[in-house]
């Protein structure tokens, strides 16, 4: 078995169908996602650059929940930017959300709580995505229509966790070593 | 058909009743192999597991690929240190997708077979960039233990093939090796009825060689539940040649697992997982020292780990986790049996803890 692919890129209407389906599998298959992804985002906005294809979400209140997607056109104001290949590679377990954001491959940015109340989101997704079979096939759609064949290096496993000794690394031994 | 044969063929038996519409969920089916390259310290380590049943079930591949660092990106690779490139998949189970009776899985990446004793398997992941093709028959004496231990209102059964004589090629990028007679193969099923999240073991297949040349392979198993407040009796099973020669039981074994003295973040798959528990810091396997007596015969074995990784599996009903730390590394071997003495170095090991 040899290996070999090739894929087209996605347009953004691929996109927003994609995101709207998962939406949908989660209002039915996990109630606590669900009231989540509510309580996360109700009553607010964003722009989403993936892979060059800009989204604008917009959700409702609570009470008659209701996510709209549409493309857009910003060029400012854009709160989460990243790449298909990124994505693939976090699912993939060749980095993590936290590596990612650390070497600047994932840009995300919001107000403090909103960050940590879509991480929590985040996070429960990755929980659920294995064993839902709706969410995997939503996610071989993705990878089959978006992600392009594997290019240049082969990453390895030891490297999906972040760094965050970059400062004090480049600080020389023998200033970090001198007593005050 | 001989003793032998007959064993073989019921461990690899697909044990999960699928085609019963009413077939439980909880119902798992998994098979088990590794290679290791004595001359590269290369080791793969593959586990394909069938989950539930058609429809409604799912199939996971799990593969770790250990190699020289640089060696697959680079043409200077440091066979002093080694790099690990793994992957988790899960597939849906399309009814079709697996026969039995001979058994054949055939799916985009992965062709499985075992007929009338001959393994066949290919498995590739193109966004990955791993493949390997095998083909092989068993060599080591079977031992197969249809209920090794009860598991919450379930069990776990357990087959072992300490020895298969394999050939093929694994490839990651653009590079190539070969796989020949020179590579240990170990092989074992597990089955059963279980939730992840309510099981736990240790286990590790140890491969080394005396000076005399005589081969040595060491099997063990114990069963344990999650926070190791109760544990299932090890079993050691003890080959020379690929046959086996001895089972130390029970009292006769005492296992201790010395743990790093820092606690880390272990490289996770499957990705999601890794992404999840990515504050999750832990205390791992360091060195794993087994002794075995029974006034007859002793053995000492010492393994140090040099690589180590987490799968972690999540329980679809249950959302609750198995936590199974993957080492492996070098061993030394002291063994006495019938008053003769023989040891081995630079050996090689491959255990799993889980919890």
């Amino acid at each position: 078995m040899e290996i070999s692919s090739h894929t087209e890129r996605p347009t953004v209407e691929i996109l927003i169908d994609l995101i709207q389906r998962m939406i949908g599998v989660i209002r039915y298959e996990n109630k606590f996602a669900y009231a989540l992804l509510q309580q996360v985002t109700a009553n607010k906005s964003t722009v989403i650059d993936l892979d060059g294809n800009k989204i604008f979400l917009q959700a409702s209140d609570t009470s008659d929940y209701i996510v709209c997607l549409e493309k857009s056109e910003a060029s400012a104001g854009i709160q989460f930017t990243t790449t298909f290949d990124v994505l693939q590679n976090i699912i993939a377990g060749t980095t993590t959300i936290d590596k990612s954001i650390a070497d600047h491959s994932l840009f995300v940015q919001a107000p403090f709580q909103d960050l940590l109340n879509m991480y929590r989101l985040v996070v429960c997704l990755l929980a659920e995505g294995p064993l839902n079979p709706r969410l995997r096939s939503l996610w071989v759609e993705f990878i089959e229509k978006c992600c392009r064949p594997t290019a240049g290096s082969i990453n390895t496993i030891e490297h999906q966790k972040p760094r965050f000794n970059s400062l004090i690394d480049n600080i020389p031994q023998s200033i970090l070593l001198v007593n005050i | 058909m001989n003793i032998n044969d007959q064993q073989i063929f019921l461990m690899e038996e697909f044990k999960i009743p699928f085609f019963d519409p009413f077939c439980p969920e909880d119902w798992k089916d998994w098979y088990h192999y590794i290679l290791y390259d004595p001359a590269t310290k290369t080791r793969l380590l593959f586990n394909l597991c069938f989950n539930g049943r058609p429809k409604t079930g799912y199939i996971t591949d799990t593969l770790f690929l250990t190699l020289p660092k640089g060696f697959a990106n680079s043409n200077i690779s440091d066979p002093a240190g080694l790099e690990t490139f793994g992957f988790a998949r899960n597939f849906e189970w399309h009814p079709g997708d697996l026969s039995v009776n001979p058994l054949k899985y055939d799916t985009t990446e992965i062709s499985f077979s075992i007929y009338d004793k001959v393994t066949t398997l290919n498995v590739a992941n193109k966004s990955a960039g791993i493949a390997f093709n095998i083909i092989g028959t068993p060599v080591a004496t079977p031992v197969y233990i249809p209920e090794l231990a009860p598991y919450g209102n379930g069990f776990i059964g357990w087959g072992v093939l300490p020895g298969m004589k394999m050939k093929g090629d694994i490839q990651i990028g653009n590079k190539k090796m070969l796989v020949d007679e020179s590579w240990y193969c170990y092989h074992d099923r597990n089955f059963g009825r279980f939730f992840w999240g309510n099981i736990g073991w240790t286990w590790f297949v140890l491969n080394a060689t005396d000076r005399n040349q005589g081969k040595w392979t060491y099997v063990l198993h114990q069963s344990n539940n999650n926070d190791y407040s109760h544990t299932g009796s090890p079993i050691l099973f003890v080959y020379f040649q690929h046959k086996l020669k001895k089972v130390f039981l029970g009292p006769n074994v005492h296992i201790d697992i010395r743990i790093e003295k820092t606690d880390a973040i272990p490289p996770i798959l499957p990705g999601a997982m890794a992404s999840v528990f990515s504050d999750r810091s832990i205390f791992m396997p360091k060195t794993i020292l087994v002794s075995a007596a029974d006034g007859n015969d002793n053995i000492v074995l010492k393994m140090d780990v040099n690589t180590s990784s987490e799968l972690i599996v999540p329980d679809s009903l249950n959302k609750q986790y198995t936590f199974l730390k993957e080492l492996s590394g070098s061993a030394n071997t002291t063994q006495v049996f019938n008053k003769k003495k023989t040891a081995c170095t630079d050996g090689f090991f491959y255990a799993e803890i889980v919890h």
